[in-house]
């Protein structure tokens, strides 16, 4: 315990790294554990849907207004996503922005998915699309960014942001792919 | 109609020939160069024009101008009104220019004797006057010309504005005779014509293309040179004050010109509006920890049901022995029902342009209550009548929020403290949280059938607000008229409108009203208080029928012995809607009969309840208005209510400790595109006297819909709206 | 200073970037047609064109417009000739009409994307608010404009 209190936060935090590092599945597939607040988190979760609709807000509403999915998940035609979504967040309507504002496309859809079952569809080819060395890349785009910074809603509420910070969470997923990107058992 | 109503007097005339500043007349303003031919035009149009009556105006250059003396919220009232004008005086509609009427006792409701807007009765008091008074002028024209080209009167003929003498070849036009048949004396009894050319026919809109490219003129879009923008902010909670503000660091907000405390709240004023709004939106504004507790969670304010149960009613109607026979039938029931609080959410938001300076008023408003807004102004101001103007603007919807004169008078007074024109807008939170709401009401409503079938009693006693606090003509000297005060109670009829005059024979009936006063403000809203008293009358004999195993429609039928013209509505509402024919399962009929504004409707309505998803197939409906005086006028106004109707079973406002919620539409939802059902409007035209059609089309929806859900799943609707019941409408595909 | 072209014109404004299109259209522009209805993108009262596309200009700040080709009703047509202009007069499409200038720019750019669209494909295009209730019109003008029967 002395020893312990004596080290520094970041000292801390990267001998735990060090432990997780351990080559082990089972650690392997606790890291991704860690990661799953973040992404059943309502500012994930709510372009992740497995309908022809987003979700919006934080009780995860229908979106409002018979908003659809659309074609090429980018709304419907005539209502496009960016009809109201520009590329930043707008807080005098109080609507959210990141470019290219958009759904991901139903093979990447996680609602409904236990923790095996996202894990596994993440790394699924056919699903997730992204290697698992891209999957980092791609948890750095404005877009995914944009859940960190989510903006104000039209009442002037603060959305809220997942519970771990974006650097956190970003390393975690890079500690779980070089650890070979285990999925917990169902 | 009173003899009243045909005098137009000389002395009204020659009002309007003499003194200029009564020939500045009010106007819709147009950005310069988009006006739609027959545009409503500010005065300039008709300089020098010659007020041949209170109605009609003639240029030299023969520009007929007429006078409209009801203000257009889509209801298409002006239309009608100027083409009943226009075809008296020969004309076609697109040749005439339309001016809307400055606040003046010639254009007051004969009904009321106040100039207004409202309660779906601008056909009913004006038409047939429309159609004197075109006369008038015509035979005041004739007889000029007559005059003028020395030859009888009926040798003439007339076309286009033009007088013609056959046997001569001579003619003379409107413009050339205009200033002297202004002098001729205004006939007492004028003759109109025996076949008018648009009655009963769909008239073009003059007020649709420039709603289609952008160029009407709301109160909104007014502009006025050296104009400053002001956005308000009153006190959310209602009572509440505000006690801390700090005006140096707003004023320091870019664009910002002044701030003004108003009597619960700050107006900012800045340059543009967006400088105004955005310097209030980020402002620290501390209020006053008192005010009203009103609360609904849900359902109605406790107050409503303390009152039902413990409180005196007052009996508005009493026929035969209702006690006596409800106890004595075979078949009894009791029913409760309640109605939410509603916002009229207009599309277009409060607002109010006003200039005050040099002992002079001028005011551009879309208002329904112009002597409501004259009144407020001269109060508010202190300046004489005569110094006040008064520009009506096309309305962005009315619903009855704009009879009121609240946001007038907080224009005026931020008018008055920055000494310059000012355009003061409401945001839409603003909007939905200083409402005068549709009140709240509660009614226990109970009848018996006796044991041949028929209805015997029926007994209503409601808890309701008064309607009219904010709108009861009142007189001069009372105090602040954008306060509330209570109407004498023989006016204040409004909770219980419908009930008193059931179409069905019911022996024995019985009408208690107890008043609840609040202390958040609440006033009329469409359909009046025919809607919610429609929706409990028509669910609960619904529900006596189905205790009596007895069709809907033939037991109501059965009801109307003595009104052959509610069962021929009936008659063509089951032979439109295929009454009897059979529905899939889990989709169920239901029907309600409404006599409401002067006429009669009824409405059947199919869907299916799945998943507690209500799907509306269909909806048909047939109105008896006497006569259809414009069936694509009247058939817009019956649809658009239907969906007024739905909406209304949809949205609801609740109360928190004194602060109304929501504060947009994303917690007010009214009906959309997606959800609207395949509709379909009939009219009969039974030459019955004229009743209106503004309000009518929502009145029986709910309970036909209610019904309706009833049949499709047992569920009986006895509260609105329907997600308190679980349930919510589909998208139609 | 933000330059975009406006119904054809080049513009040059200067205002807070942050200020949404829906007010320096209808103030620094003066021009009224588009409407405010509730200031966070719900209602479509604000509806205009952006290169195109329909945009609800109460969401849209005055810095994404730089360079922009933004169109809004007064610059459908200079005399109400868009199909969806005359097919709004012939079926008498509007009441109050102030929600129908945002409802003719959604529709507008609905049909400029999708010429024959079918009932299900209008409702999930046309999201804006009628508190008159003219939905029953603007579908049959829809059609009108599309020349494509109601189903």
């Amino acid at each position: 315990m002395r020893l312990m209190a004596s080290l520094s936060v970041a000292a801390v935090a990267t001998l735990l790294d060090v432990v997780a590092n351990a080559t082990s599945p089972g650690t392997s597939a606790a890291l991704f554990h860690q990661m799953m607040p973040v992404l059943q988190h309502p500012r994930c979760m709510n372009c992740h849907p497995g309908t022809g609709f987003p979700r919006q807000g934080e009780d995860r509403h229908r979106h409002t207004m018979n908003v659809m999915r659309g074609p090429a998940d980018r709304g419907a035609v005539g209502l496009s996503c960016s009809t109201c979504h520009r590329s930043t967040n707008q807080s005098a309507s109080g609507v959210p922005g990141a470019p290219d504002w958009h759904l991901a496309p139903l093979r990447m859809a996680w609602e409904g998915l236990t923790e095996s079952e996202l894990c596994r569809a993440l790394l699924d080819p056919q699903r997730g699309g992204l290697q698992p060395n891209q999957l980092v890349a791609h948890l750095d785009t404005k877009l995914v960014r944009w859940a960190w910074t989510p903006g104000i809603d039209l009442h002037g509420q603060p959305r809220s942001t997942p519970p771990l910070t974006h650097r956190r969470f970003v390393e975690l997923a890079r500690q779980w792919v070089a650890t070979g990107a285990a999925c917990p058992q169902p | 109609m009173s003899p009243q109503e045909l005098q137009v007097s000389r002395r009204d005339v020659l009002r309007y020939v003499a003194g200029g500043g009564v020939l500045l007349l009010s106007s819709t303003w147009y950005p310069p160069g988009r006006a739609a031919p027959n545009a409503a035009t500010d005065g300039t149009a008709s300089a020098g024009a010659v007020p041949v009556t209170a109605w009609v105006r003639i240029a030299p250059n023969g520009t007929v101008t007429l006078i409209a003396s009801q203000s257009e919220m889509g209801q298409g009232i002006t239309t009608t009104l100027a083409a009943a004008l226009a075809d008296e005086l020969c004309l076609p509609l697109e040749s005439v220019r339309l001016e809307f009427a400055p606040f003046d006792p010639a254009y007051r409701d004969p009904v009321y004797n106040w100039m207004f807007t409202g309660n779906s009765q601008g056909t009913t008091s004006f038409y047939e006057v429309m159609r004197k008074m075109g006369a008038a002028a015509r035979e005041m024209l004739l007889s000029a010309a007559a005059a003028r080209l020395r030859v009888d009167a009926p040798s003439l003929t007339l076309e286009q504005g033009v007088f013609r003498h056959p046997p001569s070849g001579r003619s003379v036009s409107f413009g050339e005779i205009a200033a002297e048949a202004a002098k001729v004396p205004v006939p007492s009894n004028p003759q109109p014509k025996a076949d008018p050319r648009f009655a009963g026919r769909a008239v073009p809109r003059w007020d649709i293309p420039a709603k289609v490219d952008g160029s009407a003129g709301f109160g909104i879009d007014v502009q006025v040179p050296g104009m400053l923008l002001a956005a308000v902010r009153c006190a959310p909670r209602f009572g509440a004050t505000l006690v801390h503000h700090d005006a140096a660091a707003i004023r320091a907000r870019p664009g910002v010109v002044a701030v003004v405390e108003l009597p619960n709240g700050l107006a900012v004023v800045a340059q543009t509006y967006w400088q105004a709004r955005h310097a209030l939106d980020t402002a620290q504004l501390t209020w006053s920890d008192g005010g009203s507790t009103l609360t609904t969670s849900g359902g109605l304010p406790a107050l409503y049901h303390q009152k039902l149960a413990s409180g005196a009613f007052e009996t508005l109607k009493s026929a035969g022995e209702p006690a006596h026979a409800l106890a004595a039938a075979p078949l009894q029931r009791t029913a409760v029902f309640e109605l939410p609080f509603q916002a009229h959410a207009t599309m277009e938001p409060m607002n109010c342009t006003a200039h005050v300076a040099a002992g002079r008023c001028e005011i551009w408003v879309p208002t329904q209550g112009m002597e409501m807004s004259h009144n407020v102004a001269m109060q508010v101001t202190g300046l004489p009548r005569e110094r006040i103007t008064i520009h009506r603007t096309l309305i962005g919807g009315g619903f009855g929020r704009r009879l009121l004169a609240d946001f007038l008078k907080q224009t005026l007074l931020v008018a008055m403290a920055v000494k310059a024109p000012v355009k003061l807008i409401w945001s839409r939170e603003e909007d939905f949280t200083h409402d005068a709401y549709r009140p709240a009401m509660l009614h226990e409503i109970s009848g018996s059938v006796d044991r041949s079938g028929a209805l015997l009693a029926l007994t209503h006693r409601v808890v309701s607000p008064s309607h009219m606090l904010y709108i009861f003509v009142r007189r001069p000297e009372q105090k602040d008229w954008t306060e509330p005060m209570l109407p004498p109670a023989q006016y204040d009829l409004m909770s219980v409108e419908g009930l008193l005059d059931l179409p069905y024979d019911i022996p024995h009936q019985l009408v208690q009203r107890q008043r609840v006063d609040l202390d958040v403000p609440v006033s009329v809203w469409r359909t009046t208080g025919h809607g919610p008293n429609n929706f409990v009358v028509e669910s609960f004999i619904d529900e006596l029928a189905s205790a009596s195993a007895r069709d809907p429609l033939a037991f109501r039928r059965s009801l109307l012995g003595k009104h052959e013209r509610a069962r021929k509505l009936l008659d063509v509402l089951a032979e439109k809607s295929q009454w009897g024919k059979p529905l899939a399962a889990g989709t169920g009929r239901g029907m309600a009969l409404a006599a409401a504004f002067g006429g009669l409707i009824a409405c059947a309505v199919e869907l299916s309840v799945a998943d507690s998803k209500v799907k509306i197939q269909r909806i048909v409906a047939v109105a008896d208005c006497g006569r259809t005086l414009d069936p694509g006028i009247a058939s817009s106004n019956i649809l658009g209510g239907i969906v007024w109707g739905l909406s209304g079973m949809k949205t609801a406002v609740e109360f928190v400790n004194g602060r109304a919620m929501p504060t947009n539409f994303d917690g007010f939802d009214p009906l959309h595109l997606w959800e609207s059902p395949p509709c379909e409007v009939y009219f009969i035209e039974s030459g019955a006297p004229l009743g209106g059609t503004g309000e009518l089309g929502p009145v029986p929806v709910h309970a036909a819909v209610g019904n309706a859900i009833f049949a499709a799943s047992g569920k009986r609707i006895r509260n609105l709206p329907l997600s308190r019941s679980g349930l919510s409408f589909a998208s139609r595909t | 200073m933000t330059h975009f072209t406006l119904n054809g014109r080049e513009i040059a404004v200067t205002a807070a970037p942050d200020t949404p299109l829906l007010w320096i259209i209808r103030e620094q522009l003066r021009l009224t047609g588009t409407k405010y209805g509730c200031g966070v993108a719900m209602c479509g009262a604000c509806t205009v064109h952006v290169d195109g596309n329909a945009v609800r200009s109460c969401s849209f700040p005055l810095s994404a417009a730089e360079g922009r080709r933004i169109t809004t009703i007064e610059g459908l047509s200079p005399d109400r000739s868009h199909p969806v202009q005359r097919a709004w007069i012939a079926e008498q499409v509007p009441q109050c009409g102030y929600c129908q200038s945002g409802m003719i720019m959604a529709v507008a750019a609905l049909l400029a994307a999708n010429p024959t669209p079918t009932d299900s494909e209008i409702d999930a295009a046309i999201t804006n608010i009628c508190r008159c209730g003219t939905y029953h019109r603007i579908r049959k003008a829809i059609h009108a404009a599309a020349g494509t029967e109601h189903e």
